[in-house]
């Protein structure tokens, strides 16, 4: 009941890799079949912090939408920070995922938030550009990632996590 | 109105029995009091009570305890439940129940409607890709057909370029021949200056040939000619070539039937015009030989010679374009038997090589008999040389190359004609309006004009007499549009002077 725990919720349109990318972060596991998230999946990791404390992080891997209903409404109270998951290869996923953040805003303001974009092993087929990343990565911390390879998965969450438990700005 | 208490209890009964609910309750520090409920249902065994705490602690990770919380759809397992937070004195009871169906079904619709979302996502984007895709190839198939455009403007500027001159080298040494006795050496160096003019007329052929084949221009023009007279014709090209090398040459044909035979004729030649040559290229002592046999279906040529003969290894090389270094020695562009062979497949023929190093070698061709062209497109297409009758004995010459012009001059009036040459076709408009010669005899290619539209304005000013136009253009489609221009005659460059010369005799106005 003492240990440092912090609820983060990933958003993001459908079959960005949002499931994937816990797989990945939890069990270090990658499955190629697409299988949708209906409602919400709670899992967990412990991580060790910069400063040495250990911290819970509670992932609330949030059903695919690109609109905040109110059934995900009633998931991210609570939570302490967001991941906004966008899928490389479609550009339209990167404008669904700015514009979830932006309808969580008020419901949780000035909460830590990271951007991921996904599908890195698939870089060839990508609609994002370097230029769009250049101009995210202005505003909000941006990590391009693979759930497939890991790549720039562990360090995306380390970085939430860092962020909130008041270690990082 | 209330609902009575006994259908509320049935309800009841009936809601839990669906729910299976599991109802886990924590006193105020958290620590599980009791478990109520099928853990199994949700698939949790003998360490349930400890699961359970860990959900709880997980779901209510940021949130009050004090206030209840309801999750409708969470993914537990493999199951879909909803999840309840019931605070109760300082603790509280986490209820689960197992949505059913209902998750099950929500889940697959979701699926369905994902998966068609996105494969309409793919669907769009290989539409953009197919059309990017098709604008890239459209812009290099524009870009290809500019190159071959191009490709095909530099060998016709090329082939006619090298056609004109020989006609002058061809045409004069022609002249000189007759005046210079054998065996001198003027006559020798006259027999290497015709041999290598041959050579550089088969050469231009070729490269015509080549760039029509790789635009897939190659149009077979079937029609029926004399044997006989193509092996004459064919003996007269290629003598020169083979006494300046002290070889024997035999051509002979033979036809076992009463008909002519039908093919297209300038591709025979193409074809034995490249055999030959290359038997003399490579043929130092010895004899050269050809024979054509006609049957009524096939024409058959063999091509023999007793020259230095292929290594087995190089025999199927020598087909090959640019094969130069196949056969021993360097000469020729390589170009010639490919030639042949593009040429006998277009035919629908058959090529064999036999070849002994040191002994000889013997090529034949097979060539199924073409069916006729139709009599529209036959007539079109008249001999190169018909017979005409000539009004006068006056020809004017119309070519802006003076080389040519005095050729055909000095031929002309060898021959009994009163020949004048004027390079303009204005000029010769005016000439023929105000002289009204027996015949005009008109480059195509002149300067400023094309012979075609000279031959085409003096035939609708009225022009009645002979016209012949020759062009270092060769294919069928040149001939066809100097013929619809009003051509009597069609002649090739490098013009055969002999064969030309023989003609005008046979035309020649007697009396006038």
């Amino acid at each position: 009941m003492t240990e440092l725990a912090r609820k983060i919720c990933l958003l993001g349109d459908f079959a960005v890799g949002k499931t994937s990318l816990v797989s990945r972060f939890v069990r270090n596991t990658f499955s190629e079949k697409y299988l949708t998230t209906v409602g919400v999946k709670v899992d967990s990791r412990a991580l060790t912090l910069a400063d040495g404390r250990a911290l819970k992080l509670v992932v609330w891997d949030l059903a695919g939408k690109s609109e905040l209903d109110s059934m995900n409404r009633s998931y991210i109270r609570g939570a302490s920070g967001l991941m906004l998951v966008a899928d490389g290869t479609r550009e339209a996923s990167l404008r669904a995922a700015l514009y979830l953040w932006m309808q969580t805003q008020k419901q949780l303001p000035g909460v830590p938030v990271v951007m991921l974009v996904n599908k890195l092993d698939l870089v060839d087929r990508w609609e994002v550009s370097a230029a769009d990343l250049e101009r995210l990565q202005q505003s909000l911390p941006t990590f391009r990632t693979s759930a497939m390879s890991g790549e720039g998965v562990a360090e995306a969450f380390a970085l939430i996590g860092e962020r909130v438990a008041g270690v990082a700005p | 109105m209330s609902r009575p208490d006994a259908v509320s209890s049935s309800l009841s009964a009936y809601l839990v029995e669906r729910a299976r609910p599991l109802v886990a309750s924590f006193d105020r520090d958290g620590l599980i009091l009791a478990v109520d409920g099928e853990g199994a249902h949700y698939g949790l065994g003998a360490d349930a009570e400890a699961a359970l705490a860990g959900l709880a602690d997980e779901l209510l990770t940021g949130l009050p305890r004090t206030e209840p919380q309801f999750w409708p759809l969470i993914e537990f397992g493999q199951r879909a439940i909803s999840a309840w937070w019931v605070p109760d004195d300082g603790g509280g009871h986490l209820v689960l129940a197992d949505t059913h169906d209902g998750g099950r079904e929500l889940r697959e619709r979701q699926q369905a409607a994902n998966e068609l979302a996105l494969a309409g996502v793919e669907k769009s984007r290989t539409i953009r890709e197919l059309k990017k895709a098709r604008a890239e190839l459209e812009a290099r198939t524009k870009a290809l057909d500019e190159a071959q455009r191009f490709q095909r403007r530099l060998v016709d500027t090329l082939s006619h370029d090298l056609r004109t001159p020989l006609t002058s080298i061809m045409g004069y040494a022609g002249l000189l021949e007759p005046y210079l006795k054998d065996s001198t050496p003027l006559k020798r160096a006259l027999g290497a200056i015709q041999r290598n003019a041959m050579y550089l007329k088969s050469l231009a052929e070729n490269l015509l040939e080549m760039a029509g084949d790789a635009h897939g221009e190659l149009v077979l023009s079937p029609r029926q000619f004399d044997l006989a007279a193509l092996a004459v014709e064919i003996e007269d090209m290629i003598r020169p070539m083979t006494e300046g090398k002290g070889l024997a040459l035999t051509i002979a044909a033979q036809s076992g039937v009463d008909r002519l035979p039908c093919f297209d004729d300038i591709k025979l030649r193409q074809i034995l015009v490249n055999l030959l040559s290359n038997a003399v290229r490579y043929t130092r002592q010895g004899r050269i030989s050809a024979e054509l046999q006609y049957d009524g279906q096939r024409l058959s040529m063999v091509v023999a010679d007793t020259g230095i003969g292929i290594a087995p290894e190089y025999q199927q090389r020598v087909f090959e374009p640019l094969n130069r270094g196949a056969q021993q020695g360097k000469d020729g562009a390589g170009l010639g038997l490919w030639i042949v062979r593009q040429l006998v497949q277009r035919m629908g023929g058959e090529i064999s090589l036999q070849s002994v190093p040191g002994v000889g070698t013997r090529i034949a061709v097979s060539l199924p008999e073409a069916p006729a062209e139709s009599p529209l497109e036959r007539a079109a297409i008249a001999e190169e040389a018909p017979p005409v009758h000539l009004a006068n004995r006056r020809v004017l010459v119309v070519d802006d190359d003076p080389d040519i012009c005095q050729l055909l001059l000095w031929s002309l009036r060898e021959t009994g004609y009163e020949p004048e040459a004027l390079p303009d076709a204005d000029e010769a408009v005016e000439h023929v309006r105000s002289d009204a010669p027996g015949m005009v005899i008109v480059d195509v290619e002149l300067g400023t004009r094309s012979g075609l539209a000279l031959t085409q304005e003096l035939r609708l000013a009225g022009y009645k007499g002979t016209i012949v136009v020759f062009s270092g253009a060769v294919d069928t489609r040149i001939r066809q549009s100097a013929h619809r221009a009003g051509a009597d005659a069609f002649l090739p460059k490098p013009l055969d002077l002999k064969r030309m010369l023989e003609w005008l005799r046979s035309q020649l106005p007697q009396g006038s």
